[in-house]
């Protein structure tokens, strides 16, 4: 079985708006000892964190430089932001970010860049919406170069550089890996094979991501990418894990009054996407447990899958067989989820923690 | 008087790469053990030993450090989103629960300048409205800011009429609608968050040499640093100008630091600190003579005979055996008025242990003999 990498270890700065409530510092005190409990495991999990600009809960809008307070404390946890909005940013600024952020954590750092969502996120940063995917594009493009040249020029319809040296130069060659974080279209894979990048998708079924795969890798087939720059990756798995079904629920209960429900499901990609069309009756207002859902908002709640152990195993396993080398850890009860389903997937896992 | 350590370009000892920054974490741990109050990174760019993101690596040097402040001498000018750099600082801030020093400038690098795009001739007012801007992206809630280089939000308005400032709060439109039910409306005020620990805002520190700058930080009630490139003369006027200015501006000493970089090196024996300091400082100095920063800082060109060890050191260095460096401080502190001295170490040729060593001389001998 090839190795399989998962994402465990997020970095939190926010303010939650429901419990437990907490001060930042201690959320992000709190979330930097959970990630060296588990750097302490010796396994490469993926610690990551999103971005957002102008959040009323106060997260993250610097990624990297959330996940870079572990670059000297730990030595196993491999970094990656999930997402970095690239088009909202400057990309030579990113690339210099990531190129020291590289240098000081041991050549751990990669880079994932999302397109970015929220309107409001691209008044924040004094960015245009209408145009992301082309600055996207273009963005990755240029942190590549700045990554991987010892000098680079640059002439494209976003960005112009003339003979930039970025130093210091990264300890991972060509460069560090550069994951394109592709929503929930196959355009997204499109792109990230036609340009050679490790893509990630994001919230499909299993057919909808068969299908994306097959778009994927033709891509770079018809653009003579070779093979070995390309990886599949799967987001959100829309799994949720209990020792029962009953159980996994109240999990999605208490993912519905948060941070996930209000900024991505409620708002986000589902309502403001040209594809699936705008539904303000899909706005989560004030969720409370038990109230009714909008048709939208069922819907989102249907789609989810309810696991047991066994069965959650079973359905990474087709992720797995459809050759997706890394994923997010599903959602659900964290212990569970440790001890009986990742140490399928991840062997050392196995015996290094204790049970109870 | 507050010790702190300076790290620019060519950032360590001679190594590269991880090497170097490991020793650099290793330093400011044992910095912060040993009770340094300050430790600055440099924002350089485009050279072998340069650190292009001080907003990187403060992070990771916050979370293995406890009481040590840590701060960038940022170039803000050099940015084209100043906005990222309230919002990564006010992260930067939480991240180090409250310990962050804002150090700012202008810039002077025009490699750097023509690398990102950007223009040299006006980067003094881009500066100031930029740090305009992120103060009180900081301090406020919603707002709107409408200036020569900066607008905010992104779909802005013309602020109202008869705002003689830059910018504007969000006016009261009842009834209130909290962001979660916004869906994708997106009013013309937004808020920049998180905001910082620190309020209303962390400390801001004008780095720098030209009258501009000094007027500009009395005015604002903005600490100052000034650069080690400055003959003990020149500081004692800039100094004076800048307390002349604070006092002409209305504002208390009390509101600011006075900080001062400069090449310390200390050793039990008197001898052994000069042999060790000078090949390097000589070849340092002789750097900044060719890029033009020695002349720009000083005001006027440098022969190379003026670059001898022996010429710099008579009012530039604090070297040699413990109680003679606290005694160059002590005059130091009384001639020109400073509260902060600044360390420019390590520097190529010194291995790290004698850096660890240096930190612990200094702070076992010089710092407890400058208390009150």
């Amino acid at each position: 079985m090839n190795e399989i990498e998962i994402y465990q270890g997020n970095i939190k700065i926010r303010k939650d708006r429901f419990p437990p409530i907490r001060s930042m510092v201690n959320t992000f005190r709190s979330s930097l000892d959970s990630a060296a409990e588990l750097d302490a495991l010796g396994v490469p999990f993926i610690a990551g964190t999103a971005e957002q600009h102008g959040n009323y809960d106060c997260w993250s809008p610097f990624s990297l430089g959330a996940l870079a307070a572990l670059a000297f404390t730990t030595k196993n946890l491999r970094f990656q932001p999930t997402a970095l909005p690239l088009p909202q940013q400057e990309p030579l600024r990113v690339a210099e970010d990531l190129a020291l952020f590289d240098v000081i954590s041991g050549g751990r750092a990669e880079g994932g860049f999302g397109y970015g969502y929220c309107p409001r996120h691209f008044a924040v940063t004094g960015t245009e919406r209408d145009g992301r995917a082309g600055r996207l594009m273009e963005g990755m493009e240029v942190v590549r170069l700045a990554l991987s040249q010892e000098e680079f020029s640059f002439s494209g319809r976003h960005f112009q550089f003339d003979r930039v040296r970025v130093h210091p130069r990264p300890i991972q060659k060509p460069h560090p890996p550069l994951w394109l974080l592709g929503g929930t279209s196959p355009l997204g894979a499109k792109r990230a094979g036609a340009h050679g990048f490790p893509f990630l998708a994001y919230g499909m079924s299993i057919d909808e991501l068969r299908y994306a795969s097959e778009v994927y890798y033709q891509a770079a087939s018809d653009a003579g990418v070779d093979k070995s720059q390309l990886r599949l990756g799967m987001g959100e798995l829309g799994i949720w894990v209990g020792r029962t079904h009953d159980e996994a629920r109240k999990y999605i209960d208490g993912f519905m009054r948060g941070h996930e429900w209000e900024t991505y499901v409620s708002y986000g990609w589902m309502v403001n996407d040209k594809e699936h069309g705008r539904d303000q009756s899909f706005n989560s207002g004030d969720y409370r447990e038990g109230m009714a859902l909008t048709p939208a908002a069922q819907n989102w709640v249907d789609s989810q899958r309810l696991c047991t152990p066994d069965e959650a195993i079973e359905y990474m396993q087709e992720l797995v067989d459809l050759g997706v080398t890394r994923m997010f850890a599903p959602f659900g009860n964290p212990r569970l989820i440790m001890q009986e389903v990742l140490p399928h997937f991840i062997p050392q896992l196995s015996g290094s923690l204790t049970s109870g | 008087m507050r010790i702190g350590l300076y790290y620019g370009m060519d950032l360590g000892t001679g190594s590269s790469g991880e090497q170097m920054y490991a020793e650099i974490a290793d330093q400011v741990k044992h910095a912060d053990r040993d009770g340094i109050d300050t430790v600055w990174i440099a924002e350089t760019h485009f050279a072998e030993g340069s650190c292009p993101s001080p907003q990187i690596l403060i992070p990771a040097l916050g979370s293995m450090t406890t009481s040590i402040r840590i701060g960038p001498l940022k170039i803000l000018s050099l940015d084209h989103q100043p906005v990222r750099i309230a919002e990564d600082f006010a992260q930067i801030d939480i991240e180090l629960n409250g310990r962050l020093n804002f150090g700012v400038w202008e810039g002077n690098d025009a490699e750097a300048f023509r690398a990102h795009n950007q223009n040299m001739d006006d980067r003094w007012d881009r500066f100031r409205e930029e740090l305009d801007f992120i103060q009180v992206a900081w301090s406020n809630d919603s707002f709107a800011y409408q200036g020569e280089y900066v607008t905010f939000p992104g779909n802005a308005g013309p602020l109202a009429q008869g705002t003689k400032r830059k910018w504007e709060r969000a006016p009261f439109n009842p009834p209130y609608k909290p962001q979660w039910e916004w869906g994708d409306w997106v009013p013309p005020y937004l808020a920049v968050t998180p905001k910082p620990v620190q309020t209303p805002h962390p400390p801001v520190y004008v780095y720098g040499w030209r009258d501009q700058s000094i007027d500009f930080a009395a005015a604002h009630g903005n600490s100052m640093i000034f650069s080690h490139l400055e003959s003990l003369p020149r500081i004692r006027e800039k100094v004076a100008r800048y307390t002349n200015s604070l006092e002409a501006a209305g504002r208390a000493s009390s509101e600011v630091d006075v900080a001062l970089v400069r090449d310390v090196w200390v050793h039990e024996d008197a001898d052994v600190a000069r042999t060790q300091a000078k090949p390097v400082l000589e070849a340092a100095f002789q750097r900044a003579n060719k890029d033009g920063s020695l002349a720009e800082a000083e005001g006027r060109d440098f022969s190379s005979e003026e670059l001898s060890y022996e010429k710099l050191a008579t009012d530039r260095f604090l070297i040699g055996e413990p109680k003679a460096v606290v005694d160059q401080i002590k005059m130091l502190q009384a001639e020109t008025g400073i509260n902060h001295l600044i360390c420019r170490i390590p520097f190529p040729g010194v291995t790290h242990t004698q850096v660890n060593e240096f930190i612990d001389c200094f702070e076992r001998y010089v710092h407890p003999m400058l208390m009150v």
